[in-house]
C-alpha cells in the first residue's frame, strides 16, 4: 500500500500469477465505484509479432475489437451489467483500450462480469458484419466534427511514418477488411494478462477486489509481442494543411511536434505549466488576440504523448489563423528571449497544482488519468507532487528545445 | 449529508451542502429571469460583459490571473435555458482550503461578487469599447452553432417544435436581437436582473457553513429583498405531427424526434415518466439502443432525453441519409411497443437501476450535487436523491404503460446531406 499525504489517498497494488497488474484506490464515504480493465493495445499498433509471427492489420482493428467484445454466447453483456445496476461502456486510444463500469451497488458482481467478458471473445461471421453498420455510422458521425478533422489532419501532417496517422475508428473501406479470424488473432496477442491492467476505486476494499480477481482471473500464458513502429523522422511531414467544411469561421490547431520524454508523469506536468505558463488566458498574447478580434472566447491547448509520439497543440477560431500562427511564434521567441518570469511561474504552478488536487476528487477522472500512465510505468496520483516539485530551469529546457516553428503544423478548417 | 436552506432576504435564498469527503467547493450565484424574446439576447451578452470589463479586473485576462492565484479557480459566468426561464450563473469552483495550505473560500466569493456587482461603466450604460468588442464575440458564438451538427439539429427541431412559445427562443441569443442592442439598455436590464430576480445561491463540497454564510448574508444585503418567483413555464398538447428538414454538406443525418408529455413535473407521474424515457432510449437496457442500433444496425447513437419544465421528450440519432424512413419507423415502433406494455423484465429493471446508479453517483460530486438540487427548485419542495430513488423504485411496468398514453409525437427534424433525397 501506498500513501499519497498531499492529496490524501491510498493505493494498493498487486500483481495476479498470470501477470495481470491490479491497482485499488478505496474512496472512503464515497458512493460510486469505478472500474477499468485496459489492454495495451491501441489503434497505433497495427504491425506486430506475436510468438515470431509478423501481422500487420487494418486499420480500426483494435476499436472494432472493443465493440465486439460486449458480445457474448448468451447476448449483449450490457444486460448483465444493467441487472446488477451498473452502467458500463469501452474506449479505444492511440495507444490502449479500456473496458469499464460504474457501480453505486454490486460492485464485485460487476467486477466479475467485467473481467469474465472481456477474457471471453465470442466473434461470429454474423456479428462482425452486423457491426459494421454501426461502426460505419461512428466513423461518419466524426466525420462530420470539424475540430475532430482539424485536430487528425494537424497529427497527419505532422507525422509521416508514425500510425498515429491512422484513424482510431479506422474507414469504411478498413473495417470492410475485418473479419474473426483477425479479431481473434490481436485478441489472443494483446489480451493477455501481462498486457492488461485492472483499476479499480471508489466505494470498494482492496482485499474484496483481490479476492473477486483471484476467483475469476484466467491464468493463462501470454505470448510475446513485439510491435514494430516505422523510422519516423525529427521533422513533420507538412508544416500546412487546410480542408473545408461547413463551419462559421475557421477553425485552426497549431501543433508542434515534440520528443518524447522517458518519464511521462514528468513530461504531462512540465508541457502543463509551460503551456499555461505560455498560452493561458492571462497572458499578454491572449489579451491582444482577443483586444483584436483575432480569436474569442476558446483558446485552449494541451499535450499528449504515447507510444514513439509527442506533440502539443493549440486550438482555437480565427477568421486569420495564418495571423494568429505568427503572433504565437512571436510570443514564443519573446518568452525565450526574455525568460520566463520566476513569479509566473510560481503563480500558474499554484494553478496547474489545484487543478489537479481538484481532479483527484473524481474516481473516474483519476482513472482515465492512472490507467495510460500505468502501462508506461508512471504513477498518476503523484501528479501534484511532481507539479509541485518542478523548477524553472525544467520548465526553461522545454522552452528552449521544444516547440520549434520547424516542428509545427499549422492545421485549417475553412467554411 | 442533508440541504441547509436559509432565506438571506426576500427572494433570495441560500443552499448549502457541506461534505468533508471532498477536495473542493464549489459555489454558485444564479439569477432566475423569464425567457423572453426582447432579452434573451441581451441576458446572453451579460456574464461576457460582466467578464471582459470589471473596474478591478480590467478584461478577461486579469480574472484569468487572479483565478490562477487561487489554485486554478475555475470562473464559469453564462446562461442557460431551464424551461422557459433563462438562469445567468455565476459559478467558482475551487479547492478546499486544507490542500491549497491557505483561505481561498472568501477570495472566490469576493472574485464573483466583484464580477456580478462592479462593472466597468460609462455614462450609465457598460462601457462602449467593452461593449463593442463583447457583442461581436458574442456574433461569432451565435454564428458557430452550425459547427456542432449534432447539437443544432436538436436546437432547430425545439425551436421548430415550439415556434411561438417562450421554449423556441435560443438563450444563446440571436445575429438579429443582437444588432438592436446598446449599452445603455443592457445595462438596464443588467439592473433589472439584480433588483428583480429570484436569486439562488448555493455552496457545495467541502468548506466552512459559518464562513460561507457570512458571506452570502452580506451578499443578499447588497442586493436587497424584491418579491420574485421562478418564472412560470407552459405546457402545450401536441398537434399533428410536422416534418422539417434542413439540407448541409454533412456526411451523415441527423434526426431529431420531438415529442410532448402531457405530465406535471411536480406530480408523481413524473417518476415514471424518468423510467419511460430510460425504457425508451435512457441507455444500454433501452429499446432504443437494442433494437435500432443492436439489432438493426442502424446507427451509432440513437438516445432519448427529458425536459423537465417544459414536458418534452428528444430522440437522437445519426444514421444513413437513405435510411431516414426506416429509422423514423424503427424508433416509432419502439414507442409503440411500450403503448403496447410490451416492456421486458431486462429494460425495465435496468432502466430503472440505471436511473438509481445515476442518483447515487452525484452525491460523490459537490457540481452534480449542486445541480441537481437547483433543477428541482421551480418544482416545490426540494427531494434527496434517496427519496428520489424510493419513487423511482415504486414505479410499475403498467405506470410506464399508462404514461408512455401521455406521450406524443410532435415534431420530426431531419438534417439531410445536400445531395440526396429529399424526405
Amino acid at each position: 500500500m501506498k500513501t499519497y499525504p498531499t492529496i490524501g489517498e491510498e493505493l494498493y497494488t498487486f500483481t495476479h500469477k498470470s501477470g495481470l497488474r491490479v491497482f485499488v484506490l478505496p474512496k472512503k464515504g464515497f458512493n460510486k465505484s469505478f472500474a477499468i480493465f485496459a489492454a495495451d493495445f491501441g489503434s497505433v499498433n497495427n504491425v506486430f509479432s506475436c510468438d515470431g509471427v509478423k501481422i500487420r492489420v487494418p486499420d480500426g482493428v483494435a476499436h472494432f475489437l472493443e465493440h465486439k467484445l460486449f458480445e457474448e454466447e448468451e447476448g449483449n453483456v450490457f444486460e448483465k451489467f444493467s441487472a446488477l445496476g451498473a452502467s458500463a461502456n469501452a474506449y479505444t486510444s492511440f495507444d490502449m483500450t479500456g473496458y469499464l463500469f460504474s457501480a453505486t451497488r454490486n460492485v464485485y458482481e460487476s467486477l466479475e462480469v467485467l473481467i469474465q467478458f472481456v477474457q471471453n471473445p465470442y466473434f461470429t461471421d454474423e456479428n462482425v458484419e452486423k457491426e459494421k453498420g454501426i461502426i460505419g455510422q461512428e466513423i461518419d458521425m466524426y466525420r462530420d466534427d470539424p475540430s475532430w478533422n482539424c485536430f487528425f489532419e494537424g497529427l497527419r501532417a505532422m507525422y509521416e511514418k508514425h500510425p498515429i496517422r491512422i484513424d482510431i475508428a479506422g474507414s469504411g473501406e478498413s473495417i470492410a477488411k475485418i473479419d474473426k479470424t483477425l479479431l481473434y488473432q490481436c485478441y489472443n496477442a494483446f489480451y493477455a494478462p501481462e498486457n492488461m491492467i485492472l483499476f479499480v476505486g471508489g466505494d470498494v476494499e482492496a482485499e474484496r477486489v483481490r479476492e473477486t480477481v483471484e476467483k475469476v482471473a484466467a491464468d493463462k500464458p501470454s505470448p510475446t509481442v513485439v510491435t514494430s513502429f516505422p523510422e519516423e523522422p525529427a521533422g513533420v511531414s507538412k508544416r500546412e494543411t487546410e480542408a473545408k467544411f461547413p463551419v462559421s469561421t475557421p477553425m485552426l490547431s497549431l501543433g508542434f511536434k515534440e520528443t518524447p520524454m522517458e518519464d511521462a508523469v514528468f513530461a504531462e506536468a512540465v508541457y502543463e505549466v509551460l503551456g499555461t505558463i505560455l498560452f493561458s488566458k492571462s497572458t499578454s498574447l491572449y489579451q491582444d488576440l482577443y483586444a483584436e478580434n483575432l480569436i474569442r472566447d476558446s483558446f485552449s491547448s494541451g499535450y499528449s504523448q504515447g507510444k514513439g509520439y509527442a506533440f502539443f497543440q493549440i486550438d482555437c477560431e480565427s477568421p486569420d489563423p495564418e495571423a494568429v500562427r505568427r503572433r504565437i511564434f512571436a510570443h514564443i521567441e519573446k518568452v525565450r528571449q526574455e525568460g520566463i518570469r520566476a513569479a509566473d511561474f510560481e503563480r500558474v504552478k499554484k494553478s496547474v497544482f489545484g487543478a489537479s488536487v481538484r481532479l483527484m476528487g473524481d474516481v473516474e477522472k483519476i482513472a482515465h488519468n492512472f490507467v495510460p500512465l500505468a502501462f508506461r510505468g508512471g504513477d498518476f496520483l503523484t501528479y501534484p507532487d511532481v507539479i509541485r516539485a518542478l523548477t524553472l530551469s525544467d520548465v526553461t529546457d522545454v522552452l528552449e528545445n521544444g516547440f520549434s516553428e520547424e516542428k509545427s503544423v499549422l492545421s485549417v478548417v475553412r467554411p | 449529508m442533508d440541504i441547509q436552506i436559509k432565506t438571506l432576504a426576500e427572494g433570495i435564498a441560500l443552499y448549502m451542502l457541506p461534505d468533508e469527503k471532498f477536495k473542493n467547493c464549489v459555489q454558485g450565484i444564479y439569477f432566475n429571469m423569464p425567457l423572453k424574446k426582447e432579452t434573451a439576447t441581451a441576458l446572453a451578452l451579460l456574464p461576457r460583459l460582466l467578464t471582459a470589463g470589471n473596474t478591478k479586473y480590467p478584461g478577461r485576462s486579469k480574472i484569468t490571473l487572479k483565478t490562477e492565484e487561487l489554485y486554478g479557480t475555475r470562473v464559469q459566468c453564462g446562461t442557460e435555458k431551464q424551461g422557459e426561464a433563462q438562469v445567468i450563473s455565476f459559478v467558482g469552483d475551487a479547492i478546499c482550503d486544507r490542500y491549497a495550505g491557505e483561505a481561498l473560500y472568501g477570495e472566490v466569493q469576493s472574485l464573483l461578487k466583484t464580477i456580478i456587482l462592479e462593472p466597468k461603466t460609462e455614462n450609465e450604460g457598460f462601457s462602449e469599447e467593452v461593449f463593442k468588442r463583447e457583442k461581436e464575440s458574442l456574433r461569432e458564438d451565435i454564428k458557430s452553432i452550425i459547427n456542432d451538427k449534432r447539437r443544432l439539429a436538436l436546437i432547430r427541431c425545439s425551436e421548430e417544435m415550439c415556434k411561438g412559445e417562450p421554449y423556441g427562443i435560443r438563450a444563446d441569443g440571436t445575429e438579429e436581437d443582437l444588432d438592436a442592442l446598446s449599452p445603455k439598455g443592457v445595462y438596464a436590464l443588467y439592473q433589472e436582473m439584480l433588483k428583480t430576480a429570484k436569486v439562488d445561491i448555493f455552496v457545495t463540497g467541502a468548506f466552512d457553513k459559518a464562513v460561507a454564510e457570512k458571506a452570502a448574508e452580506e451578499f443578499a444585503t447588497i442586493l436587497g429583498g424584491r418579491q420574485a418567483a421562478y418564472p412560470e413555464t407552459t405546457r402545450n398538447k401536441a398537434g399533428l405531427v410536422r416534418y422539417v428538414e434542413d439540407k448541409e454538406n454533412v456526411q451523415q443525418g441527423k434526426l431529431v424526434i420531438g415529442y410532448r408529455t402531457d405530465v406535471d413535473p411536480k406530480s408523481d407521474d413524473y417518476y415514471a415518466l424518468m423510467v419511460y424515457n430510460a425504457v425508451f432510449g435512457g441507455g444500454t437496457a433501452s429499446k432504443l439502443f437494442n433494437n435500432v442500433r443492436e439489432k438493426m444496425s442502424l446507427c451509432y447513437y440513437a438516445s432519448s432525453g427529458l425536459e423537465k419544465a417544459k414536458g418534452l421528450l428528444f430522440v437522437q440519432s445519426g444514421i444513413e441519409f437513405s435510411k431516414y424512413n426506416v429509422a423514423l419507423e424503427a424508433i416509432g415502433a419502439q414507442a409503440d411497443e411500450i403503448r403496447a406494455g410490451n416492456i421486458s423484465d431486462a429494460e425495465f429493471y435496468g432502466s430503472v437501476q440505471g436511473i438509481i446508479n445515476q442518483l447515487r453517483s452525484y452525491k460523490d460530486s459537490p457540481g452534480l450535487i449542486l445541480q441537481y438540487y437547483r433543477r428541482q427548485l421551480p418544482f416545490g419542495a426540494l427531494c434527496d436523491m434517496e427519496t428520489v430513488i424510493e419513487k423511482i423504485g415504486a414505479v410499475t411496468p403498467a405506470d410506464v404503460k399508462r404514461i408512455a398514453e401521455k406521450v406524443h409525437m410532435d415534431t420530426v427534424y431531419f438534417l439531410n446531406g445536400t445531395g440526396g433525397d429529399s424526405i
